[in-house]
Parts: C-alpha cells; sequence; structure tokens
C-alpha cells in the first residue's frame, strides 16, 4: 500500500488541491500546491473527465455510472465524486483495489470540516462568476485543512 | 605434363600438386584421358528431392503465402470467373507434376523402410541421432524416416539415384476409383498432412464423385473463402487430366454440425471417362 | 461473460465490436450505445492511455524498479468439445499458449472500474487494443481471466483477420469467421 498523489478539483474543471509525495519512506516529502504539478493536473483531470463522461454513456439503467478507479501496470487512479461536481482523486500503487472509503472519509471529515464549514474560507475557488478556463482560481491553503489530511494519510505512503 | 612457365615465389610444393581449381601459374590445363572417362561424382540435389521425408512448414507461413496468391490474383482479374480460371491454373501445374512425384514415390517398395525399424533398434545409435539432428526434428515419426535416408545415404554411395531402390514402377491406375483412392489417400496426405474425410459417390448422377474435406487447410482462415478452393480443384484436375481421366472439378461449402467450413470437391468425369471404363469391365 | 469486445487499431479506430447479451439482464434495461457512441468510446480509450503514461507519479519514476508484468496462465476448458478438442487454426496443441505472459501493456490503462462494469485493455506490441467490458456481478472473473482471454482473442485475430486475403489492414473486421471464433470463445468463459 503505497500512496503518490492527492488532487482535488472543482467544478470548474480547476485543480484547487495537490499533493504529490516524492519518497515512499519520508512522509514529509513532495510539494503542496506546486506550480509545477498545473500540467500534470491538467492532464489528469481530462483524462478523467473524458474517462467519466464515457462510462456514463455507455451505462445501463437510470443510475449514474461513475468512475471508481483507472488501474495501468505501474499505479492506480481513485476518483471519487461528490454531487457538488467536486473530484477527489488519489494515486496509489496498483495493487489496491478500493480507496473509496478513504475518499469519502477525506471529504465528509477533511474538507467538509475545515473548508466548508470554514467561514472565512472561499465558498467557491473560482475568482469570478464566468471563469472556466482556469484563469483565475485560488487553491486551498487552509493550514488545518492540510493538517488534518497530512495526518489521516501519511501512515498510507510508507510502503 | 605440364611445364612451370612461371617460377613461383614459393617453395611450397602443394601449390603445384594438391590443386583443384584454375591455376595461373600452370595455365589451361588438358583434361587426361582417365579423367574424362571417369564417371561423373552423382549429386544428391536431383535425388534427394524425391525422396519421401517428413517435413514440417509453417501453417501460418504457407497460409500468408497462400492469401498473398489470393490477393494478387483478385487486384489484377475483373470478374469473379477470372480469378477463379486463374486460381484453377495454378493448381492444375502443380497437380500435373504431383501425378509423376507421388507415382514415383509410391513405386519405393516399403520394405525398404521397413528395414529402418530394425535399423531404429541396430547397435549403430549414433549414427541415427546424428542423422535426427541432421533433419531437425525429433519425433518418432521423422526419426523412422531419417532412418530411411541413412539407408538411402549408403546405397548412395555405390549408385547415386533413388531409382535403384524401386524395382518395379507402381502400376498406372486404370480405374476411376483407384485414382479416386490415390488421390484421396496419398495426394491429400501429402498436400494436406491426412487422407482427405471421405471419398463419395453420387447417386444422382454416373460421371459424378465427391472428395469431402471437413476443414480446408488452406483456405480456414478465409472467410467466404470457397472460391479460393478453386486452387485445390486445379490441383485435382490436373492430377486427373494428365493421367487421361479429363473432368472438372468444383469446389461447394456444405457445413455439417461441427464443421462450418466442410468443402466437397465434386468432380465430373468427362463422358468418354466412363464409356472406357464400361468397355473394361466388359 | 463479458458484455462486449471490442478491437481498437493503432489509431485510435474501432475496428471490431460484439456485444454480448446477458440472459438475466431485461434488454429495455439497458440504452444500448449507438455506433458513434462506440466510435467515440474508442478514441477516447485511445488518447487516454497515451496520457496514463504521463501522469506516472514521480515516486515511481525515481524508484527505477521493475514491476512484476506476468500474467499468470488460465486454462480455459470448453466442457462441450473436450474430447476430440477441435484444431486451433495454426496454433498446435490444445490452447493457444500454455505459459504465464509478458504483460505488454506497461504503462498505459489496464482497467477502468466504474459503478457497473469494469473496462479491461490488453495492448498488442503492434499497439493494437482489444478492450472487453465486464459487468461488475460476475465475481468469477478478474484481471488475469480477462487478460488471458483478450489474448486468446489476439491470437484469433492473428489468425482469422490477419490470414484473410481480402482484409485491408487498419479496417473495420468483417470476417464471420472471426466472429464466431470470438463467440464460441467468450462462451467457454
Amino acid at each position: 500500500m503505497a500512496i503518490y498523489s492527492f488532487w482535488i478539483f472543482d467544478r470548474h474543471c480547476n485543480c484547487i488541491f495537490d499533493r504529490e509525495w516524492t519518497l515512499s519512506s519520508n512522509s514529509s516529502s513532495g510539494t503542496v500546491n506546486s506550480k509545477q504539478n498545473e500540467e500534470t493536473a491538467k492532464l489528469l483531470y481530462g483524462m478523467v473527465f473524458s474517462l467519466r463522461s464515457m462510462t456514463q454513456k455507455v451505462s445501463s439503467g437510470p443510475l449514474k455510472n461513475e468512475i471508481k478507479s483507472i488501474a495501468t501496470g505501474k499505479y492506480r487512479i481513485h476518483v471519487y465524486c461528490t454531487a457538488s461536481g467536486l473530484q477527489f482523486v488519489l494515486i496509489t500503487d496498483f495493487k489496491q483495489q478500493s480507496y473509496t472509503e478513504v475518499l469519502q472519509y477525506i471529504y465528509s471529515h477533511i474538507y467538509v470540516k475545515y473548508v466548508a464549514h470554514n467561514l472565512f474560507s472561499a465558498y467557491d475557488f473560482a475568482d469570478n462568476k464566468n471563469e472556466t478556463r482556469g484563469q483565475g482560481f485560488r487553491k486551498i491553503a487552509n493550514r488545518n485543512f492540510v493538517q488534518s489530511l497530512e495526518s489521516f494519510l501519511s501512515p498510507m505512503i510508507v510502503q | 605434363m605440364s611445364q612451370r612457365i612461371i617460377l613461383p615465389s614459393t617453395s611450397d610444393d602443394r601449390v603445384f600438386n594438391n590443386s583443384d581449381g584454375y591455376e595461373y601459374t600452370i595455365g589451361p590445363k588438358q583434361s587426361l584421358p582417365n579423367e574424362a572417362s571417369s564417371q561423373p561424382t552423382p549429386s544428391r540435389l536431383y535425388s534427394e528431392s524425391l525422396m519421401f521425408r517428413k517435413q514440417e512448414v509453417s501453417l501460418s507461413a504457407v497460409t500468408f503465402l497462400f492469401g498473398e496468391m489470393i490477393a494478387h490474383i483478385h487486384n489484377t482479374s475483373k470478374t469473379a470467373s477470372e480469378c477463379e480460371v486463374k486460381l484453377n491454373d495454378y493448381g492444375f501445374v502443380i497437380g500435373s507434376k504431383l501425378l509423376e512425384l507421388l507415382n514415383l514415390r509410391a513405386s519405393v517398395p516399403s520394405n525398404t523402410y521397413l528395414r529402418s525399424s530394425n535399423f531404429l533398434s541396430s547397435s549403430t545409435p549414433t549414427n541415427t541421432s546424428a542423422n535426427a539432428m541432421h533433419s531437425g526434428s525429433n519425433t518418432t515419426a521423422s526419426r523412422t524416416v531419417s532412418g530411411v535416408s541413412d539407408i538411402y545415404y549408403n546405397q548412395e554411395n555405390s549408385a547415386e539415384s533413388l531409382t535403384t531402390l524401386i524395382s518395379s514402377m507402381r502400376s498406372r491406375d486404370l480405374t476411376i476409383l483407384d485414382i479416386l483412392q490415390f488421390i484421396h489417400g496419398t495426394v491429400w496426405s501429402y498436400l494436406f498432412g491426412h487422407v482427405s474425410d471421405d471419398l463419395v459417390k453420387s447417386s444422382e448422377r454416373e460421371n459424378e464423385y465427391m472428395i469431402v474435406d471437413n476443414l480446408p487447410l488452406l483456405t480456414q482462415f478465409i472467410p467466404n473463402g470457397v472460391s479460393c478452393d478453386f486452387f485445390v480443384c486445379g490441383i485435382i484436375q490436373g492430377f486427373l487430366n494428365n493421367a487421361e481421366f479429363p473432368c472438372s472439378v468444383t469446389p461447394h461449402l456444405m457445413p455439417l454440425k461441427g464443421f462450418d467450413q466442410r468443402v466437397i470437391y465434386l468432380i465430373q468425369f468427362d463422358k468418354h471417362v466412363l464409356e472406357r471404363e464400361g468397355l473394361r469391365s466388359e | 461473460m463479458p458484455q462486449a469486445v471490442l478491437v481498437i487499431n493503432k489509431s485510435g479506430g474501432l475496428i471490431y465490436h460484439r456485444d454480448f447479451e446477458e440472459v438475466e439482464v431485461e434488454v429495455e434495461d439497458r440504452n444500448k450505445p449507438s455506433s458513434n457512441d462506440l466510435l467515440i468510446l474508442a478514441s477516447t480509450l485511445h488518447s487516454t492511455f497515451a496520457i496514463a503514461s504521463q501522469l506516472t507519479p514521480k515516486a515511481i519514476q525515481l524508484q527505477q524498479q521493475p514491476l512484476p508484468n506476468l500474467v499468470p496462465y488460465v486454462p480455459m476448458i470448453d466442457p462441450d468439445n473436450l474430447v476430440p478438442r477441435k484444431k486451433l487454426g495454426s496454433f498446435k496443441g490444445d490452447d493457444y499458449f500454455k505459459e504465464p505472459f509478458q504483460n505488454w501493456n506497461k504503462s498505459g490503462i489496464r482497467s477502468i472500474k466504474t459503478d457497473q462494469f469494469t473496462v479491461y485493455i490488453y495492448q498488442s506490441l503492434t499497439g493494437l487494443k482489444l478492450v472487453a467490458m465486464v459487468s461488475n456481478r460476475s465475481d468469477t472473473i478478474n484481471e488475469t481471466v480477462v487478460n488471458n482471454l483478450l489474448r486468446r482473442i489476439y491470437c484469433l485475430y492473428s489468425d482469422y483477420v490477419m490470414k484473410d486475403p481480402f482484409y485491408s489492414l487498419e479496417m473495420p473486421i468483417k470476417s464471420e469467421l472471426f466472429d464466431t471464433k470470438l463467440r464460441n470463445l467468450v462462451k467457454q468463459l
């Protein structure tokens, strides 16, 4: 079990939080909200977005067919979508099948608690209403959020 | 006797004596009378290809080659019937040649083959294994065959050709049934590695016979490939025509349960073949 | 039994598609994707497949450790024609292969899991992609089994599509033989 990176995308397709670990032995290694990861974030979002729209198109029945995970020979991408259009993405090693509960916990116990319930935090991370192209958006830099996320995920980072 | 025109700058005597090729120091050599009258060294090349030997060819390679042939014919023909005629012609040549080759092979007495069985159990295992390795195969079947060829090689030292093994040629197939049996058995085994699945006489018409193949080897990968079976028809036709059984052959797809690609080769003999057959039985 | 099998050529075009109806599913329940949807599906898979290798996390790039890549062999027994086993085209023996094999799909997407089904992708060395969509209800089919199935389909492809003189490369597969053989193979699952 190893975790490589964690991402949050908002409903405007912007990456509002990213965290990448570069050393699996060191849970404090890596970057938070790094500028270098902007391109990677776009690729990642693009991939998840197009696969999501595809799987929903070929789904059967009235239920929405949400994507759960995408596996490659090297890593696995876990996706969790909320009703408000947020996407929580976790990249891990390819062995573990399901991280849905982990992502659910991050949403309900960490994001909601420290971001949604925080009066001082932005309600929407886009700078203005018409924002669609990633021109102006903020990132989650909330200290409490980052700390509690860190303490929650760090036991899983070490292989 | 040749004289040294130029004295070469070597003292090695072999330069003058034990050489086979052209010697520039000596010039053109006159053929000596005893050299001219001596027997030419027998070449294995001619007789070896006549000898039966179990050889395995990759089915993929054969079907790819066949596929290319079909594609070429397909591209150069205007109509479907032109395609079929061309394929038929290709097969015809092969069939004509097979008549000669397979009759010759069938004439090699089977006891030559039988001798090979005691050869395998005999006291010269080194020879056998060397030969098996030489033929590049280690299945039991081909070991038997390589045993045969070993005898053949041994005999070759004294005589040069396969003909010495043949005491009497196989008698010519004169009746329709005989020659069809030969096609059903020998020709099919030679071409496809197994005897054909059935040989039937038509109940409706006197001159019609059918050879059945449950899975045609060459066209098994071609969807709706029954028109490609005209190649095999050509082989049968060439074989029969050269044996003086003029006929026409057409392929027909007759699927049975479990054999979706079962093909029947319908052979229609000319009228005079039947008349001749009638005269013979009188 | 998979819901569908697709073949995607190396430029992302859908060249073969076959649906497998499950008996217990009511036909009205499934809104069938149109052929246009399937074309989009194929090209989406193809393009995201390439993106996936770009997204390799830095931690893995730093590791430089070869990851296990061998798929174990899973025999597929057909109870109907076990004896006598039918000939398998140009393949010798009673199965297409009998040893564990390398997964050639090293950095691309191997599977996509959704709420209803899982999509498995097998890639050949030439870039041909074989895709199987498996319902999540069938719990016996896992990645290894599907990889074995898709590799067998690839064997069928090499026989009944590549050896067809009337087939032009990269074009839609219309061979009935390939179709029937594939259906027989899938039935064995």
